[in-house]
């Protein structure tokens, strides 16, 4: 299951934009098919091989000695361990040593887990390999512990690992505890379970249960306190998957599962292990590398078997759902299921570097789209954290890679959300354009010639010394890994953008579309100079529509002022177009709506108004600094704030807009509120008298930018700024938010310690009611002085 | 008779004094009297008077005493008579004397502790008959002596003691019949105030503010007792009243007796509960008199009853608006008001009690914004917090000029904007609805700018006017005594109906606030560009007249400001300028504002015309307004502070009320008018 990746030279974007759909999806699709190809042939072989378990596991009658045995072990073990190492004398010790590593040789033969076997054969003898599991492990036991001692008390190691067994061990089945409770109920009753009562099966039960978590402590514990000594435990382990007894079944391979992946986790290499070449293995190698090797090819192949097997069960689950046949009880199928899941989200952000890792991102990424919420969240997730901590980038690319066939092939009907995860991409950091590379100075190294010109002996001879140094120092660097990183992240971004621009080109209807703008407006400015015609076109297209919503239109404005603020200057397109769209847009973002709208509104204008000054003209900046001072009277504080901030920040850009402070008429015409084009508004002929409604605002803040603005935003006096003025617009924006109720800035104290009179006398402030009182007192006195029945009193 | 009175009271002045001792502790005492009837013996007053000696100190330890022998009563002891367990400092505002007799009651008190400390008997009680009470009536009138206003304190408590229920053993009079009963209390509400400030030689205060104490009299000591014994008397006789205007009489005359209960601390605590109980649950006018003894005592012992008081009142008020119907709302709103007068006494502790309060609704609304569960968010939409921001909002903007609680207008308006955000769906339009009237009132009062237009204009745009009603309705829904709209009602006719009147109603009425602000045209400008594209889509002419002609209002208003802010010769930065002519524009009047003051009056008549209407269908459906009754009292009762926000609240609407021939909008007006205030009251209906 390797990877087979074509090393053809990917065709470039421009190429694939222009060559025809059904070409690229011939191509993607053999090459898919040729994965897939080469996968089935491995499921089926694994298929067969769990076939011939499951018939011996039915055939055999329950090895009932097995339980027996297991705890007898148990307790054997244990005893030889704590058995007093000091007892025994060197000679002895090396004795035992040698002996020791003949037995493991001999155990490596026997067992199964020896180098990796062809699938065919294995397969053939699964049967036969299967039914020695339980006999084998018998003996082994017996070898290994013996060896196992006197070498830990030399290395002095046998402390430290055994306790932090003991400490890992009990959280992990902690961590599966709750999953014994989805375990299902024990439906096939043998003869003997008959006999008994419900609840004696449940007791039964669940001693079996705490028999296999023991075993499968002793074994995990084994394996991760030497694992160079112990990999064929793995194998034990991993026999465990095949859990047959009806009654604990589900529940013991789930708890299999779950060690496992956390014994991987924990001895995986920090490197990618290799297969040998011939030649190296025909070398004669020390033993220590001997034993090293032994254990690269048992982990490689144990791993492999296991991935093999999570896939399985998912595999499985799927097909039952389909035929929705009811065997075993669809819920333990999707119990199982979804532990496999986690365990494959959680190898897959582990070990990113290690064997198979795209095997499981092939795996993944379908699930990512599975019509189960909570697996597809799942996985979602899981690439979402991958593409986080992704530092090198190969993995990212690796799963960007099938995302993108996914999506393809899927004919874009995929979840949204699927997308979404692009946009965690760590691409931000890189700069990755060519142009950029080209111009970056290279350091220029003397030749000699010049050397001999321009300095002295000594002094060639200090900086033939440095030279060296800086080279060296160079290739330390991992300058190397870096330009292989800009070069993985290209190729990443390019699949992404790939996907964007289909779906822009093909499916513009299609729910994605939110994500894809999105996402556009996210990498914006990373997209190569020369699909900006196109794009640019196909944005402008997609605003005029007026299908879309506000905010996928703000995001088609973001991506294209991202664009032009960045490479893009070069351009020199003035997108009038995008300015009027905004400027229409801006009254409709009131309170009503959506207030995170908002933050995209205040970084649209950072760049449409303030990075592009030369660009703009004084009527569009003014216009523009009116209809956001409108705006924020209608929108929630925070916004108001981010708004008033961007207005300050148009003003200082461009000086001349002090006009709209002023009362004064310029010109001809009167200004067009309700008009949507900037331009033409004639905006120099208002003022921006919202400022006096904004300065008695309930938010303090609000107030405060209020009359800064209406001062003409300076810099010292009482109208001033101060600490305020340091943040960015979107800062202030998520600074002042209310979302969770907070109250920032805090509520102020009371303003004055003096009481405040209100009334004289006895009379009440609201006149009405004292009207009521005094109505009152004469009601009861008129009362009073009539007869009156107190008897009620009495009776009552 | 006469001499045998004054020897009696010249020998047994300690007994009396232990009689009105007992009596003070209102109506919670009456185990004490049981168990002081069984040691009712006369013996040797020697002993009485030395142990007098013991004072405190033992008082305390029979106490502790009891408190091993007898926890439960010990524990009722607690619960209801604080000063016995506190006796030594208690009090202390009385004077050197009082202390003096004050220890002798406690140290009998127990019969069971002390079998050789007791009582008098009074061998004969005298039956109290017509004739006498005319005698003490004239005599009143001639000279009210200490000896005669003791004669008549005794008949009234032997009268108040009958309500009890067990015949007043201990007094020295009788009062068997009820026509006796019922003149002997008349007199006493009708004279004995002006015949005891006759007697203590009280002026009546010349200067409204300051309160003449009646214990600043120099013949105060002597009468302590006695007036003491009489006050405990009223607030008994207030406590087992039922008929409202034998109740409003009783509270006028509290009203008067206020200076004398706030000499007495114990005998105020009691009136206060009463006071409370009456304040939250009675009927109209008793509800108003119980207010203004609860405004009259705290305005003038502010330092000790003010802050309980109000808490207490504003607890009853969060208990007491959990329902809401036509018939509710007066009340509440009356509550409301009165709560707002209190507030206004002392505004620093107004400031703690309003920051204290909005701090825990905004509190339950994080709660909610985090879980975004049911029944989190129900602990915020619900009657009885939109009632309590309402109470806030009304109480700052009542007391706006204040720069003590000004800062509390920020976190209210944060509240309610949040509160309506919290679930912006349209089945709790009328939510929003209260909570924009709200916000107006405070903007509008407080002269602060709070953007409410926002949220009614989403409104406009969420509704799909055109779409036909899947149903057709009878009954208009009334909008202002729901918070949720059913599934059913927004499929309705009259829901679409209900909603553009509504509309205009709030739109109109905020701009009316707004309308001579300089910044009028940039504060329509959404709402114009939203009306044009309503009128643009919507198809039914009904929908579209109101809001034409709202458009056409508030563009005449805009344009008219517009016009006059092009001449003014001001800049923006001179906010002072901007004040004045603020100022001006708005004694001059805008459009808008005209306008308003027209449709008002029409409003009004509306109303007026609706509430009769309301009232005939009163007179029809009275079966159901008692069943509301009973579902109500049982409720109430199992409420707890605690509890306040917790369980949802349900929302009367009682639309065949509003039923009304003809074409009426049917709302309800919040703010600044009143409505049916009188009339509902006479109903019937108790909350």
């Amino acid at each position: 299951m390797g990877p087979p990746r074509s090393k053809k030279r990917r065709p470039t974007f421009r190429r694939l934009l222009k060559t025809s759909g059904v070409k690229l999806e011939n191509k993607l699709k053999n090459r898919t098919l040729k994965q897939q190809n080469v996968a089935k042939k491995q499921r089926k072989e694994q298929k067969k091989l769990r076939a011939a378990v499951k018939d011996a596991a039915i055939r055999t009658p329950r090895p009932l000695e097995t339980y027996r045995n297991r705890p007898e072990e148990e307790e054997e073990e244990e005893f030889l361990e704590t058995l007093p190492t000091d007892m025994m004398e060197e000679d002895d010790v090396q004795q035992m040593t040698a002996m020791a590593r003949q037995a493991s040789f001999i155990t490596r033969d026997l067992s199964a887990c020896g180098p990796v076997h062809g699938g065919k054969k294995r397969s053939a003898d699964a049967v036969r390999s299967y039914e020695k599991v339980p006999r084998k492990m018998v003996r082994t036991e017996e070898t290994e512990v013996i060896h196992l001692l006197p070498i830990k008390d030399q290395r002095g190691v046998v402390p430290q690992s055994v306790e932090r067994v003991i400490e890992k061990q009990p959280e992990e089945e902690e961590e599966e505890e709750e999953e014994e409770q989805a375990a299902e109920e024990p439906e096939q009753s043998e003869n003997e379970m008959a006999s008994l009562t419900a609840e004696q099966r449940e007791t039964l039960r669940v001693q079996k249960i705490n028999d296999r978590k023991l075993v499968i402590a002793s074994l995990g514990s084994a394996v991760v306190s030497d694992p160079y000594r112990n990999i064929k435990r793995v194998k034990e382990l991993r026999g465990m998957l095949m859990e047959s007894d009806p009654s604990v079944a589900v529940t013991v391979r789930k708890l299999v599962m779950v060690s496992l992946m956390e014994i991987f986790k924990d001895i995986a290499p920090t490197y990618r292990i290799r297969p040998l070449t011939p030649e190296e293995k025909a070398a004669k190698v020390k033993k220590e590398t001997q034993q090293i090797r032994e254990f690269e090819e048992g982990l490689v192949s144990q791993y492999k078997f296991y991935l093999e097997d999570l896939e399985q069960t998912i595999k499985d689950w799927k097909q039952q759902k389909k035929k929705r046949r009811q065997a075993v009880g669809f819920d333990s199928y999707r119990g199982l299921a979804e532990v496999s899941v986690r365990c494959l989200c959680s190898l897959l952000l582990a070990l990113p570097h290690f064997n198979f890792h795209n095997n499981i991102v092939v795996v993944l990424v379908p699930l990512m789209n599975d019509a189960d919420k909570q697996v597809s969240q799942m996985c979602c997730d899981a690439f979402r954290n991958l593409f986080q901590q992704d530092k090198e980038g190969g993995a990212s690319l690796a799963a960007v890679r099938v995302i993108s066939g996914l999506v393809k092939r899927l004919n874009y009907h995929v979840r949204p959300e699927l997308l979404r995860t692009l946009l965690s991409l760590r691409i931000k950091e890189v700069q990755m354009k060519k142009d950029m590379e080209d111009t970056a100075p290279t350091k220029k190294f003397m030749n000699n010639k010049e050397k001999r010109k321009k300095l002295s002996r000594m002094q060639r001879k200090w900086k033939k010394a440095e030279e060296k140094l800086e080279k060296e120092l160079l290739e330390a660097e991992a300058s190397e890994s870096k330009e292989k990183k800009i070069k993985l992240h290209t190729e990443t971004l390019n699949i992404v953008f790939l996907v964007y621009f289909r779906i822009l080109k093909k499916a513009q209807k299609s729910v994605l579309l939110p994500a894809v703008l999105e996402g556009l407006a996210n990498f914006a400015h990373l997209i190569n100079l020369e699909f900006f015609d196109d794009l640019l076109n196909v944005l402008q297209n997609l605003i005029q529509s007026g299908d879309l919503t506000n905010r996928e239109s703000l995001h088609c404005i973001q991506t294209v002022f991202t664009i032009l603020s960045g490479q893009g200057d070069v351009l020199n397109i003035d997108p009038l177009n995008f300015y009027s769209q905004l400027y229409r847009m801006l009254p409709r973002l009131h309170a009503g709506a959506p207030n995170d709208d908002i933050i995209i509104v205040l970084r649209c204008l950072d760049a449409m108004l303030t990075r592009r000054r030369k660009q703009v003209t004084l009527q569009r900046a003014m216009a523009f600094v009116k209809r956001l001072s409108t705006l924020s009277l209608h929108v929630l504080p925070n916004a108001s704030v981010g708004l008033l901030a961007a207005s300050r920040a148009t003003v200082h850009a461009f000086p001349r807009c002090d006009l709209l402070l002023d009362n004064e008429v310029q010109g001809s015409g009167f200004y067009l509120a309700e008009l949507d084009e900037p331009e033409h508004c004639n905006s120099q002929n208002t003022a921006l008298w919202e400022l006096q409604p904004l300065q008695r605002h309930y938010h303090p803040v609000v107030r405060r930018l209020a009359l800064h603005l209406s001062h003409g935003a300076p810099s010292e006096g009482s109208a001033a700024l101060g600490a305020l003025s340091r943040k960015s617009p979107a800062e202030l924006f998520n600074a002042y938010s209310v979302r969770d109720m907070t109250f920032n800035p805090p509520v102020a104290p009371p303003g004055s310690k003096k009481k405040d009179r209100f009334g004289f006398g006895a009379s009440l402030l609201d006149a009405e009611l004292q009207g009521r009182v005094d109505n009152a007192m004469t009601t009861a006195a008129v009362a009073t002085e009539t007869q009156l029945d107190f008897n009620a009193a009495h009776l009552h | 008779m006469a001499a045998k009175q004054k020897r009696k009271l010249e020998d047994l002045s300690v007994d009396e004094f232990l009689l009105s001792g007992f009596d003070s502790a209102g109506e919670g005492d009456s185990d004490e009297e049981v168990q002081k009837q069984n040691g009712l013996q006369k013996k040797n007053k020697k002993k009485d008077l030395k142990s007098a000696k013991g004072k405190a100190t033992e008082h305390k330890e029979q106490l502790s005493r009891l408190k091993n022998k007898d926890p439960e009563f010990y524990k009722f002891l607690q619960a209801n008579d604080q000063t016995l367990l506190n006796f030594d400092d208690t009090d202390t505002s009385e004077d050197e004397d009082e202390k003096k007799y004050h220890r002798l009651p406690s140290a009998l008190e127990f019969s069971c502790e002390n079998k050789d400390l007791h009582t008098v008997v009074f061998l004969e009680t005298i039956k109290v008959t017509d004739k006498m009470i005319e005698d003490w009536k004239a005599a009143m009138k001639k000279e009210p002596t200490p000896r005669l206003f003791r004669e008549v304190t005794q008949a009234f408590k032997a009268a108040v003691a009958t309500t009890k229920g067990e015949g007043g053993a201990q007094c020295r009079y009788k009062v068997a019949d009820s026509s006796v009963f019922n003149a002997l209390v008349l007199f006493c509400i009708r004279d004995i105030y002006v015949a005891l400030q006759r007697m203590l030689n009280l002026k009546p205060d010349k200067d409204q503010k300051k309160l003449v104490l009646p214990s600043s009299s120099p013949k105060w000591q002597k009468n302590q007792l006695d007036v003491k014994m009489y006050l405990s008397g009223v607030v008994q006789l207030l406590s087992c009243l039922t008929e409202s205007t034998v109740i409003s009489a009783v509270l006028r005359h509290a009203n008067q007796l206020a200076p004398y209960y706030l000499c007495l601390p114990k005998q105020c605590r009691h009136l206060v509960k009463q006071l409370m109980k009456q304040w939250s649950t009675g009927e109209e006018t008793s509800r108003v008199l119980a207010f203004l003894a609860l405004n009259k005592i705290c305005r003038h012992k502010q330092e000790t009853y003010l802050n309980p008081i109000l808490k207490q009142m504003y607890i009853s008020y969060v208990q007491n608006c959990k329902f809401t119907s036509p018939n509710v709302l007066p009340m509440i709103n009356f509550m409301q008001r009165t709560l707002t007068e209190m507030y206004s006494l002392d505004t620093q502790a107004t400031y703690q009690h309003a920051f204290i309060y909005i701090r825990q609704l905004a509190i339950h609304l994080r709660n909610a914004m985090t879980m975004k569960k049911k029944e989190t968010y129900q602990s915020v939409y619900n009657w009885q917090y939109i009632h309590c921001l309402y109470l806030w909002c009304r109480v700052l903007s009542s007391l706006h000029p204040s720069d003590v609680l000004q800062p509390l207008i920020y976190p209210l308006c944060q509240v309610i904007i949040g509160t309506m955000k919290l679930v912006p769906t349209s089945r709790y339009y009328p939510l929003r609805m209260h909570c924009c009237r709200a916000l107006t009132l405070l903007s509008s009062s407080t002269n602060t700018f709070v953007p409410v237009m926002p949220f009614l204009l989403e409104i406009l745009q969420q509704v799909d006017f055109n779409k036909k009603p899947g149903r057709m309705s009878k009954k208009p829904i009334n909008f202002a005594v729901i918070l949720k709209l059913s599934k059913v009602n927004l499929m309705e006719k009259a829901y679409k109906d209900g909603l553009i009147d509504q509309l205009y109603d709030l739109i109109l009425e905020y701009f009316h606030t707004q309308a001579s602000s300089i910044g009028f045209p940039e504060l329509s400008l959404p709402t114009v560009i939203q009306l044009k594209a309503f009128l643009k889509e919507c198809k039914v002419a009904n929908y579209c007249k109101p809001v034409r002609q709202l458009l056409e209002k508030v563009q005449e208003n805009s344009s008219h400001i517009t016009g006059r802010r092009q001449k003014a010769a001001f800049g923006v930065a001179d906010a002072t300028a901007v004040a004045a002519w603020e100022k001006q524009i708005k004694e001059e009047g805008t459009p808008l504002s005209r306008y308003y003051s027209q449709w008002k009056k029409l409003r009004e008549k509306e109303i007026q015309l609706e509430i009769s209407g309301k009232d005939r269908m009163e007179d029809l459906e009275l079966p159901e307004i008692k069943r509301r009754k009973i579902q109500e009292k049982k409720v109430e009762d199992k409420k707890e502070f605690k509890d306040l926000f917790e369980s949802d609240s349900e929302s009367d609407s009682d639309d065949g009320e509003l039923k009304i021939k003809g074409k009426l909008r049917l709302t309800y007006a919040h703010s600044p008018i009143e409505i049916g205030m009188p009339r509902s009251f006479t109903c019937g209906t108790v909350l």
